[in-house]
């Protein structure tokens, strides 16, 4: 029994398919103590862990697009595409919390904003990459992590709600 | 109890990442008997089915990217991105049977092979409908094809879908030409 649970360990770096269907066999056989739970239990929570990271991801778009609509906006005809993305990622995040109620919670938590905000840089970091004139104009330089707030600057309602376009007028 | 897991069953639909999280609990508490089994045995097949169904559609690139390039091919112009796809593929089915050997075999069943042709079949009989491809759709089948113009059962085996190189052939007839 030992043995058998140690190699079923083994198979889930050799045999990731043949891992899970043993895993099924066991389960419904309900012989529990011969699960290999360690990657099984991990595997389950890779899936709650995948929603959690569709949020951060839509969250670190609107996040972006906010930042570079306040900072970086230079003329009347700028943003447009910015401002189709925030509002393409707000509804995305509405469709999610549709489905997944609890996540709304789960989104306003500091380290859940702040996690979304730390993406949300490194991909303006990416978009100066790809922006050398914006970049030399305004830094002088191409930007790092450093050159951008460390916490996040926006709360929860900001990132649901928060319409610059409008505010401009 | 009763009440409890049926609760947890509807939770499936209403909230998936609550449900995650709580059949984790009770995993980890060993509460077996109050886990959905129903909806987690199901969530865990899928894991490897994954890996299953991106095979296939591997697969069905490979065999649809053949297929053409030995009835379709009309001249020595058309056709390098068809190697490439077949070969990026190939590369790509290696890498899932290194982590996943057990594929390997099920890629070889009948089954599998057949399932694989049915959606190549499907991309062909679209790829006939693109614009560029019209002509070549006259001049084969006199309209557009529909998927009975196309083999019933699947042409390829397991080895050629590997590693059958058609461009290879040609390259061999060349050269059998020129020495003749």
């Amino acid at each position: 029994m030992e043995l058998k649970a140690k190699s079923l360990k083994e198979l889930y770096e050799k045999d990731f398919y043949l891992w899970v269907q043993e895993n099924l066999k066991l389960l419904k056989n309900r012989e529990f103590e011969l699960v290999d739970w360690e990657n099984l239990l991990e595997e389950i929570e890779d899936m709650a862990r995948r929603e959690l990271r569709s949020l951060i991801n839509l969250m670190a778009v609107i996040m972006e697009h906010l930042y570079k609509w306040e900072n970086y906006r230079e003329s009347a005809y700028m943003g447009s595409g910015w401002k189709k993305s925030i509002l393409n990622a707000r509804k995305e995040i509405l469709k999610l919390f549709k489905d997944t109620p609890s996540l709304k919670a789960k989104a306003q938590e500091k380290e859940i904003l702040q996690r979304a905000w730390e993406d949300a840089v490194l991909d303006l970091i990416a978009w100066f990459k790809g922006n050398e004139k914006l970049a030399l104009r305004h830094f002088g330089r191409f930007p790092t992590e450093k050159d951008f707030p460390q916490e996040c600057p926006y709360t929860f309602e900001q990132i649901m709600e928060y319409e610059p376009w409008i505010e401009r007028r | 109890m009763e009440l409890k897991t049926k609760s947890l069953k509807e939770l499936y639909e209403k909230d998936f990442y609550l449900w995650v999280l709580e059949n984790l609990k009770l995993l980890k508490n060993k509460e077996y008997e109050l886990v959905d089994w129903e909806n987690l045995l199901e969530e865990i097949e899928d894991m490897a089915k994954r890996h299953f169904e991106s095979m296939i559609s591997y697969m069905a690139v490979i065999m649809e990217r053949l297929y053409k390039w030995e009835k379709f091919r009309e001249n020595e112009y058309m056709g390098s991105h068809w190697k490439k796809s077949i070969n990026t593929a190939r590369m790509q089915i290696a890498d899932l049977f290194d982590d996943n050997p057990s594929l390997r075999r099920v890629a070889q069943e009948k089954e599998s092979l057949s399932k694989a042709w049915k959606r190549a079949v499907r991309r062909l009989v679209l790829w006939f409908d693109e614009d560029e491809n019209k002509n070549l759709a006259k001049k084969y089948f006199g309209r557009l094809p529909t998927e009975e113009d196309f083999p019933k059962d699947c042409p390829y085996t397991f080895e050629q879908v590997m590693e059958y190189k058609p461009w290879r052939e040609e390259i061999k007839e060349i050269r059998e030409t020129q020495q003749s």
